[in-house]
Parts: C-alpha cells; sequence; structure tokens
C-alpha cells in the first residue's frame, strides 16, 4: 500500500506531499484541483513499482494515463515551471518499496533516481474511472478493435481494469463463499444488494442476471450429515444485457466482478482507487457502496477515493467505526489564494476538513435562499 | 438590542425593537404564554418591517441531557422533525393572530447546532409542512411566512451580523442576567 506521495512541479501540483492512511482516504476538492491527477500519479506509481523491475517503462505509463498534449511527456510538467526545472515524482509503499523519477519539460523519457521493489509483494493497483466500464468491455477487449483507436479514445485507467474484469475467475464464486468467510461476507452483500449478479460470457458480451444469494441446507456425498451451502438462485426476471442495468448497479457490478475473479483479492491486491463513485449512483447505493468499501478496508484493502458527493462523505463519517478499526482520512485539496498554488489538508475527523468545497456548496444555497427571502434582514 | 437566552446558546438581536421569550411559561415572568396545550417557538423578535419566530435546538450542546439528545436524534431520523418544527410555528402563529400581532411578514428562522447540509433538507421538511404544504394558491392575498429556514451557529453568523449567536459555555466568563 502506499503510504506517501510527492509531487513537484508535476501537472497542476507545484508542491504536493501526501501522507495516505493505509486504509481509507478520500480526497476532496473544487473542480480543477487535481484530484483525479493525484489519483493517477499514485496509480502510476503503485503499478509501475507492482511490475517489480526498473525496466518498466514509467514514461509510457505516465502518458498512457494521463494523455497530456501529444502524448509527449515533457507536457506533464507544470506550467510556469522554468525551463531545465524538474518535475518529480516520490513515492513510498508499506513495506519499504519506494520509486523517485524526475524529468524536465524538453525531456523524452523520465529518469528514474531510485528504485526500491526488494521486498516484493506489491500488489498491482486497481483503479476505477469515473464512467463504468461494463458497458464498454465488450468493444475494448474485441481482438477486432482497433488498438491505436482505443488508446486514443481512452485513457489507460479503463483500457487496464478491462484488462483486469476479462481474467478468469479461478472458482465459483459460490464455492469461495464457503471457503473464505471474509470473501463471502463482502461479496453476498454487494450481489443481495443489486439483486443480481454480471455475467462475462465469450466475446466480451455482459449480462446481468437478477437473484441473490442464500443459504441451503444440503447433504454430504455420504448422505450422512446435513450442512448449508451457498447457491445463487434467480428470481423469475430475465436476463438482461449489462446496458440496460441502470450505471449506478453497473460500477458496482466492476466490484463484484473483480472480487470474484480475485483482481481484487482481499489483502493481496494494490491500492484501489475510484474517481467519484458517485457519478450516476443513486444516493441510496451510497450507504451500501461505504459500507463494502470499510468492509474491504478492514480486510486489508487500501482504498483512495476523491468525491464531490456530501451523502458518500457523510456515510463515511457516519459508519466508520473505530472499534473495528476503521481510519478513513480526509485530504482536502484546494487553491491557494495568495499564489494560486494547489495546496493539501489532511485530517482524521470530518469536522475538521478546512476548506470543505462540499459543504461550501449547501452554504452558497443557504445564503441564496437568505437573500431571495430575507433581502437585507439581519445584515 | 435585544439579548435572548436559550441554555448554553445567546442571541444578540442588535437591530430589534423588541423581543422577548414566547414560550414563558413562569406565571410570575413577563409574556407568560398561559396555554401549555399549545406548541410555541422559543422567541419572537419584532423588528421595523418584519417578526422573527425563532426556535433553538441545540444537539451540539456539550453539557445537552442524554434523554433530550435521545428524543432530538429519534425525531430526525424518524422524519417526525419536522412535523415538531411545523406544529411550534402554527400554534404560535396562532397565538400572535390573536394577539393581532401578525401584521408584518413572518419569518420562521431556527437555529440548529448540526452539519449545513443536514440542516437544508430540515429547512425544505419544515416548509413542506407548512400550510400551503407546496400547493398553488390562487386566492390567497399575502403567505403565512415568508421564509422558513434552519441555520447552525456558523451559517447564522455568516448570513446574519446583526444577530450573532454565541456559545456561552465558550465564553470564559459569560455574562448571564439574574436567574439565568
Amino acid at each position: 500500500m502506499i503510504s506517501k506521495l510527492g509531487l513537484e512541479n508535476f501537472a497542476k501540483f507545484g508542491e504536493l506531499n501526501i501522507d495516505f492512511s493505509p486504509k481509507i482516504n478520500v480526497i476532496i476538492g473544487e473542480n480543477g484541483t487535481g484530484k483525479t491527477q493525484l489519483l493517477k500519479a499514485a496509480y502510476v506509481a503503485n503499478a509501475v513499482l507492482a511490475l517489480g523491475n526498473e525496466q518498466s517503462d514509467l514514461t509510457d505509463k505516465l502518458c498512457s494515463t494521463f494523455r497530456p498534449n501529444g502524448d509527449a511527456l515533457g507536457k506533464l510538467v507544470r506550467n510556469g515551471t522554468p525551463g531545465g526545472q524538474h518535475a518529480k515524482i516520490n513515492a513510498e509503499f508499506g513495506h519499504g518499496q519506494r520509486l523517485s523519477a524526475e524529468f524536465t519539460s524538453s525531456s523524452k523519457k523520465v529518469k528514474l533516481t531510485y528504485f526500491s521493489n526488494e521486498s516484493g509483494g506489491l500488489g498491482t493497483p486497481i483503479f476505477l474511472p469515473t464512467k463504468e466500464v461494463l458497458s464498454l468491455f465488450k468493444g475494448i477487449t474485441s481482438d477486432k478493435s482497433d488498438k491505436p483507436t482505443l488508446h486514443s479514445l481512452f485513457d489507460s485507467t479503463y483500457l487496464d481494469l478491462c484488462e483486469k474484469l476479462s481474467v478468469k475467475r479461478p472458482t465459483k464464486p459460490e464455492d469461495a463463499i464457503d471457503h473464505d468467510p471474509r470473501f463471502g461476507q463482502v461479496y453476498q452483500k454487494l450481489v443481495n444488494t443489486i439483486e443480481g449478479r454480471f455475467r462475462l460470457g465469450f466475446f466480451g458480451h455482459t449480462t446481468f442476471e437478477p437473484g441473490r444469494f442464500e443459504e441451503q441446507r444440503a447433504k454430504d456425498q455420504h448422505q450422512l450429515n446435513t450442512r448449508t451451502k451457498t447457491v445463487f438462485v434467480p428470481i423469475k426476471a430475465e436476463t438482461i444485457s449489462a446496458q440496460m442495468a441502470a450505471e449506478g448497479i453497473r460500477k458496482l457490478g466492476i466490484l463484484q466482478l473483480l472480487l470474484e475473479n480475485q483482481q481484487l483479492k482481499l489483502g493481496g491486491s494494490g491500492t484501489l482507487i475510484w474517481d467519484e463513485p458517485e457519478t450516476n449512483m443513486n444516493p441510496k447505493l451510497m450507504r451500501l457502496l461505504v459500507e463494502t468499501l470499510l468492509e474491504l478496508a478492514r480486510n486489508g484493502q487500501q482504498i483512495i477515493l476523491a468525491t464531490h458527493d456530501y451523502v458518500l462523505l457523510k456515510w463515511f463519517d457516519l459508519l466508520a467505526d473505530k472499534g473495528k478499526g476503521d481510519h478513513v482520512k480526509f485530504h482536502a485539496l484546494f487553491r491557494n489564494a495568495e499564489n494560486g498554488q494547489i495546496v493539501l489538508e489532511s485530517t482524521d475527523e470530518y469536522l475538521a476538513i478546512t476548506p470543505n468545497a462540499i459543504t461550501d456548496a449547501f452554504n452558497d444555497l443557504t445564503k441564496e435562499q437568505v437573500r431571495s427571502k430575507m433581502g437585507a434582514l439581519g445584515k | 438590542m435585544t439579548t435572548l437566552w436559550e441554555r448554553d446558546l445567546c442571541i444578540d438581536f442588535t437591530d430589534a425593537l423588541d423581543g422577548f421569550v414566547f414560550d414563558q411559561m413562569k406565571p410570575t415572568l413577563p409574556n407568560f404564554h398561559g396555554i401549555a396545550v399549545m406548541h410555541r417557538v422559543d422567541f419572537i423578535v419584532e423588528l421595523p418591517d418584519a417578526w422573527l419566530f425563532v426556535e433553538v435546538k441545540d444537539p451540539g450542546n456539550p453539557k445537552a441531557q442524554a434523554e433530550g439528545l435521545h428524543k432530538f436524534f429519534t425525531e430526525l431520523n424518524n422524519g417526525t422533525l419536522g412535523n415538531t418544527f411545523a406544529g411550534k410555528f402554527m400554534d404560535s402563529f396562532v397565538y400572535r393572530w390573536a394577539e393581532e400581532k401578525t401584521n408584518k411578514p413572518i419569518h420562521y428562522i431556527s437555529l440548529v447546532t448540526l452539519d449545513a447540509a443536514l440542516l437544508l433538507n430540515l429547512s425544505d421538511e419544515i416548509a413542506k409542512k407548512l400550510p400551503p404544504m407546496g400547493m398553488p394558491t390562487p386566492r390567497w392575498q399575502r403567505q403565512l411566512f415568508a421564509n422558513c429556514q434552519v441555520f447552525n451557529i456558523e451559517t447564522w453568523n455568516e448570513n446574519f451580523p446583526k444577530w450573532p449567536v454565541t456559545r456561552l459555555s465558550a465564553v470564559t466568563h459569560p455574562v448571564l442576567p439574574a436567574g439565568i
């Protein structure tokens, strides 16, 4: 898991240092304060280090993830940085793994100044972009799709996620539920809440099968003892194509599929990074989403997400249970009024988030109602 | 200036013509209400061109009693808190109508020490429960209230600099009136 990330003259950031919680990190900030860039920087560092050798191409990964103008590495140097001055990335991970790199606006390749992954064991990260990918899965994974076109349409976060989704599941989820209670708890709850499960079929064809998991009594092979077994019980509704399912449900379906094929393996994956999970999601699903993320974190999964959504933020505040070891760290990105630089404030306390772009939006609504209905009263 | 207290919170209405504790149930004190079965807002304040009906709920009071907190959060959770606020306004309005004191626009503003975002929803909940309950009113010549809105200490002070709220326990040596 990533513990520290330092960015200097990189993308939107003049100088930014962030200490991550090993559990849940929530990044907030107005549009244009670099939330997605911060997520992508953490993703690239984790992805390259997880490959485990210095030859992994950091330059390519940066360009395919950030998509700078003309795919030119130098365009990732922050605007206004004096010529010749370096953009720097420094990322440190839980077991001493570390990556440091630098480049200038004229560099063609990133210079790795430090690369250590001797302890190994760093899982590959998962990046869930703003738009869900199940509806794109068939097109992206098809042999007939033109790869250069795909790369021009989607940054690597979309393509990497589809690659992870296309990994075959090692075992039937019903069997995994009975053998791995940690997996079973998270996975069953997810399926039962979205009232069905997504299936990836041949040629990338994706469907949604309505139903739920239930425990049924079953005899063992000698018909001597009765035991319970978890089975998926389809409900009498037609299986539909994934595109027909609501987008919010499809987003949760991605988690379901990644848990099934163990690309999201409790305690074994790299960081789970999610950009604006709330996009196109019914607010009523938000509680389940937060419960799922807390449960993943309780089982060793580090999570970093960016959000604009008060409901999501507040559910974390209300549901995080210190008695269960939950830790949610809030990181607020904002623009310094004096010099325009992006600055970061981190806190463990929801009420101490300063500035809080999300509650500021609510305060603006309050002010507008006072202005329109009470005029100058009290002023 | 009119200064009004509700337990740990103190509001200075610096430009008020008058203001008093509306839910005064001690017969010996001025402005004795006298009808216990009617619901009551905490304060009524007269401004040159408006009346303020003010209700204060302070779950954020460091000394709040467990019983009161439990009742407040139960009502917040089961959606009946809006009914409680709406009932207080309606009965207070009727009382003031009988006093012939509804001659200026009425603003129902409440001070509740919770997150601003939660209060925005509560404001709408209360307004929806007050006549005309969101329905069109082509025959009405005037509105029951000009504004119905809930604030916390921060948003209140930001929006009403002439009516500052102070938490007394946060002041080193609060100066309290006799009997408080």
